[in-house]
């Protein structure tokens, strides 16, 4: 069944979280004000939540699935990331929400020293049906501890999955596969595009993790971006496409296990790598994703890799900073230009 | 709470008698290099994690620490499988792969030993909390020692139990040493049980080398747990009787008269006398059941050498779940 | 600067080669490609071609000396340029030990990358360069369009496409690869020959009754009997060949480079088929020998070529080949040109037929079935039908072939 308006990406978020409960009764909730006002009289005569979280993500859950399924926590992001890591290593799926990944560090032992490594740890007998929602991305002015994105450090932990949605679409269908995983999946969703609007279908359906996605092809120049680089990638294109460079864009969807195949297939193609991705520049995905193209790739390579990433800076609060620390399509046709400039002159 | 009958106390005094033998054997062969990593020794506080789980069910929980191999032998786990964990085998209890620091048995919810200090809190809040959605009248004994208690996670699992009154136990085994220092060190609080207070929750410290003691208080602390009453708080003391790991010269030791005859107290030994006493068991059931935990230790040795090393695939399985 | 000429590593368990010819002397000019010298190794021969234009400056490797795979057997450069003072006195001196050693590399390849040595690297893309060594392409010289002035793919396909060559088709020039030994050099000097000549062959019969009973006649003449081939088959077919090339002198010749050069001796080569390939020793002045002489030498050179023991001298230099397909049971085939000679002659197996006398009787006949096979380039087909009937009048005629 399909609807006749498009729904904003953070709407789609609170539909498929809402689809999941309805699905499996394992299924909760459970992090900081994802209702909020707990205990408050006049609340809870009405059956209302305060916030639906700090976003207003999870608006309306509390009220059709109760407190005991949407929990609120006390500001203690180790003891209920853990809880949810014991939770989900004794039978239920917890999707537990971390408000910023920047937080991360109060919690990350959950992740890093005991829900990822439990299923391999106990010799294979553990399954960890846990999604960590959280949220990443600059643009919004929130500076430098509530504007990282770290799905890359997430992904670099082996048992983990990491994911960054793009569309309103995928974001419903990898919502969905993640909280189906049977292992820590990070969610991770662009603050910045909660406002984005697509059409998604109001049925339950799933988007695979793990696979890339090309949102547009060609045979020139591959550019591969993370979440809302995407977008970026796609300004990029159009650009180049005017003046006759076809270039195929990958989503890369998941960041761990990144989809090398489609990648590579797509570099053997085109000779010429971009990648674009707002985390920071080094020690992570886009290092990663040369690192393979040189190696596995390098007879196919016409050029070198280009990685346009942010800057190794934190992320600055004021406006002009903010937005210069984000690459965009300017930024990438100047930075990539010594593998753009000589494709155009002979497609011309 | 479970009286404690004949059946039960034979039991328990056949089980600590296998965590002491299990502990020495390894203690020995350790030393001679025979297995590798590190090795933490529960000999001496077979008390508190015997007693404690003998008030639970094989579907209740615990989580563990470091220093494991007690409470995974007290909450029924194979020693089979355990000693060939800790040869590195593929019989194993975790093929080899973990360990024994993770020895874990999820069917004997053994939520495993756990290698980072103060892990296992968030985890039995997360069993604990899995119990109250799912409605069951399980528990879980969350097992941690005087080190975790300075911990952050020490303070928000406890209240996060408290204010969901989960059905969770926090067992604090205080032997005297969070690897080289003391708690008097350590801690700001006189004693560990205190700190319950600050969480509204019941607090009280017992002689951890005293079974009866661990199993009454331990016992309280399970039923008001199973009744939906909420956490509780129990410090036992006790002493570490090796090393934090095997190889310390536990230079910091025997700083006073009082500590060196706490330490010379053998909880096995005032437990049989006690049984004995309170006819709970004979003298010549008490030997056998001395010889059949060496004989299980003996047995469980053999199966760990003749058990075969994991194969190489072996490395690269069980990261994800299908 | 003056370009050293290397002897090449033409196997891989080649250590050294010896210079059977120098084609050029000290002095002389030399257009790039020009074959300067032929060195050899065990069985193998290989003519090895300037790297460079330019005067032949020194020899540093004589006529049938050895020398190391990569050393300097000689040096080119402008017209009576210095040869660098340290390489020239150490490479007279020992070129084993002290001569500077020079990349490993192919003959085709030293052109470009000496070029390159004298100047900085060559920027190129992994693909590019892949590209370019598939298709066997010299990129030294291209100008990069991509980032840094380094060559892409899109430059590589633009040089091909220059050059005539669609990038998908395989390049013709280099049969040797994958294969090693005796069969490189087979197959290089097959694969010249058939592209670099327009070979034809006529195919005809001879009738050797008459030979035979001369051969006969003779054997049971001689005391004591003939021990060195000289009545072989063999060795009276090569007799008859000779007397038909000094007959026919435009026949007895090389054409190579567009240069036709008639040869005054008749250095008749033999095809000799061994367990790995073939080789053709070269019976120099044969036109001058004896019947005993040639079978001698005949007998001679045939059981190096199967030992193993010929030295390169024995297969160098031939003006005509006769080969012989006849212990197969081959009648008649089309021998390929052994170049740069411009004919060659095939024999098949000798066959007993019956066939019509002068008086139209039915008489028993011994009949050999021959393939001649010249370049028509030099040669005319009559011309090659007519050289074809001397040597059959020759064999008719046996009493010629002692004369």
């Amino acid at each position: 069944m399909s609807r006749k308006s498009n729904i904003t990406f953070m709407q789609v978020i609170n539909e498929a979280l809402d689809q999941a409960m309805a699905k499996d009764d394992r299924v909760f909730l459970m992090g900081e004000d994802l209702a909020g006002g707990a205990t408050v009289k006049h609340l809870a005569e009405a059956n209302q939540d305060a916030w639906g979280g700090v976003f207003g993500v999870t608006k309306g859950l509390m009220p059709k699935y109760g407190r005991q399924r949407v929990i609120d926590t006390p500001i203690s992001e180790m003891s209920y990331m853990g809880a949810a890591v014991g939770a989900a290593v004794t039978g239920l799926r917890p999707v537990p929400e971390l408000m910023f990944n920047d937080f991360i560090g109060y919690c990350l032992d959950t992740i890093l020293a005991q829900g990822s490594k439990m299923r391999y740890m106990f010799g294979g007998k553990a399954s960890m049906p846990l999604t960590v929602r959280t949220t990443h991305g600059a643009g919004a002015n929130a500076a430098a501890q509530h504007s990282g994105s770290y799905y890359g450090l997430l992904g670099a932990i082996p048992g983990v999955k990491v994911v960054v949605p793009t569309t309103p679409y995928d974001a419903k269908g990898l919502l969905l596969a993640a909280i189906e995983d049977n292992n820590i999946v990070v969610f991770s969703e662009d603050k910045t595009l909660y406002g984005v609007k697509g059409p998604v279908p109001e049925e339950y359906y799933t988007v695979p993790i793990g696979k890339a996605q090309i949102k547009r092809a060609g045979t020139d120049l591959t550019i591969v971006a993370i979440g809302k680089m995407v977008f970026v990638a796609q300004a990029v294109a159009d650009q180049l496409a005017k003046e006759g460079v076809e270039a195929e864009v990958i989503d890369l969807v998941t960041v761990a296990p990144w989809d090398q195949a489609t990648v590579l297939q797509s570099v053997q193609k085109t000779g010429r790598l971009i990648i674009i991705d707002e985390a920071q520049p080094h020690n992570n995905t886009a290092t990663d994703i040369a690192a393979v193209v040189a190696d596995q790739a390098f007879d196919y390579l016409d050029g070198p890799v280009k990685r346009i990433t942010a800057p190794n800076t934190p992320v600055p609060f004021a406006t002009n900073l903010e937005q210069l620390y984000l690459p965009s399509a300017q930024s990438v046709l100047t930075e990539a230009q010594e593998i753009i400039t000589d494709l155009k002159p002979i497609k011309a | 709470m479970k009286a404690l009958t004949n059946e039960t106390a034979k039991a328990a005094y056949q089980k600590m008698n296998t965590i002491r033998d299990f502990e020495e054997h390894v203690r020995k062969i350790f030393a001679a290099g025979v297995i590798p990593g590190f090795v933490h020794l529960y000999a001496g506080e077979e008390a508190i994690a015997v007693a404690a789980c003998a008030h639970l069910n094989q579907q209740d929980y615990i989580t563990s620490t470091h220093r494991g191999h007690g409470h995974c032998i007290a909450k029924g786990c194979d020693v089979n499988g355990m000693m060939a964990e800790i040869y590195g085998k593929t019989t194993g209890l975790c093929k080899g792969k973990g360990g024994s620091m993770h020895i874990a048995d999820l069917d004997q919810g053994m939520l495993g030993a756990n290698g980072m200090v103060g892990g296992g809190f968030p985890i039995a809040i997360g069993a604990a909390l899995r119990q109250q959605y799912l409605k069951t009248d399980r528990v879980v004994i969350c097992f941690f020692g005087d080190g975790a208690a300075n911990e952050g996670a020490f303070h928000e699992s406890l209240n996060m139990a408290a204010i969901w009154k989960l059905p969770v136990v926090f067992v604090n085994e205080n032997n005297g040493f969070g690897e080289a220092t003391p708690p008097k060190y350590a801690s700001a609080s006189k004693t560990f049980a205190s700190r319950a207070a600050a969480y509204d929750m019941p607090g009280e410290k017992v002689d951890g080398k005293d079974f009866m003691a661990v199993y009454n208080a331990v016992g309280q602390a399970v039923d008001r747990a199973r009744a939906g009453e909420g956490p509780s708080l129990i410090e036992c003391q006790t002493y570490r009787t090796y090393g934090h790991f095997e190889g310390d010269e536990q230079t910091y030791k025997f700083d006073s008269p009082e500590e060196i005859a706490f330490a010379k107290r053998d909880d096995i030994q005032e437990f049989r006398a006690y049984a004995l006493k309170a006819n709970l068991f004979t003298e010549a059931e008490a030997t056998a059941v001395e010889d059949q935990a060496m004989a299980a230790v003996q047995a469980a040795v053999q199966f760990a050498e003749d058990s075969p090393l994991p194969d190489a695939q072996a490395l690269y399985e069980d990261v994800y779940a299908d | 600067m003056a370009t050293e000429i290397l002897i090449p590593k033409l196997g891989l368990t080649m250590t050294e080669g010896t210079v059977d010819v120098w084609d050029k002397a000290v002095g002389d000019q030399v257009a790039s490609g020009e074959l300067l010298c032929t060195i050899s190794s065990e069985k193998l021969t290989y003519d090895v071609e300037a790297p460079a234009a330019g005067y032949l400056l020194k020899i540093c490797v004589a006529e049938g000396e050895d020398a190391p795979v990569k050393a300097p057997i000689g040096f080119i450069g402008a017209e009576n340029e210095a040869i660098p003072e340290t390489t020239a006195a150490t490479t007279e001196a020992a070129p084993p030990a002290t001569a500077a050693p020079a990349p490993e590399q192919t003959i085709a390849q030293s052109q470009s990358e000496a070029a390159v040595a004298a100047t900085s690297r060559i920027l190129i893309t992994p693909l590019a360069r892949k590209i370019a060594a598939d298709h066997q392409l010299d990129y030294a010289q291209l100008k990069g369009t991509g980032g840094n002035q380094r060559i892409t793919k899109r430059d590589i396909l633009a040089a091909l496409a220059q050059k005539d060559l669609a990038p998908a088709e395989t390049p013709a020039a280099a049969p040797a690869a994958g294969l090693s030994g005796m069969r490189q050099q087979i197959a290089r000097h097959m694969l010249t020959s058939l592209q670099t000549t327009a070979q034809l062959t006529l195919q005809r019969k001879v009738d050797l009754t008459a030979l035979l009973a001369f051969k006969a006649d003779l054997k049971a003449k001689i005391t004591p009997p003939p021990a060195d081939g000289q009545l072989s088959l063999t060795t009276l077919l090569a007799r008859a060949v000779c007397l038909a090339l000094q007959a026919t002198p435009e026949m007895n010749a090389n054409y190579q480079d567009g240069q036709y050069t008639k040869i005054a001796d008749v250095n008749l080569g033999i095809a000799v088929g061994l367990d790995n390939g073939l080789i053709v020793p070269v019976i120099q002045k044969a036109q001058t020998m004896t019947l005993t002489q040639l079978g001698q030498q005949l007998k001679a050179k045939i059981a190096a070529a199967q030992n193993g023991t010929l030295t390169a001298a024995d297969y160098h230099g031939g003006t005509f080949t006769i080969t012989n397909l006849g212990h197969e049971n081959i009648e008649y085939f089309t021998p390929v040109l052994n170049t740069p000679e411009i004919g060659i002659l095939g024999v098949g197996a000798l066959a007993q037929t019956l066939k019509l006398s002068e008086n139209n009787d039915v008489v028993a006949a011994s009949e050999l079935p021959l393939s001649f096979t010249f370049d028509h380039q030099i040669i005319d087909g009559q011309q090659a039908a007519q050289f074809l009937d001397r040597i059959a009048v020759n064999l008719q005629n046996p009493y010629q072939l002692i004369l």
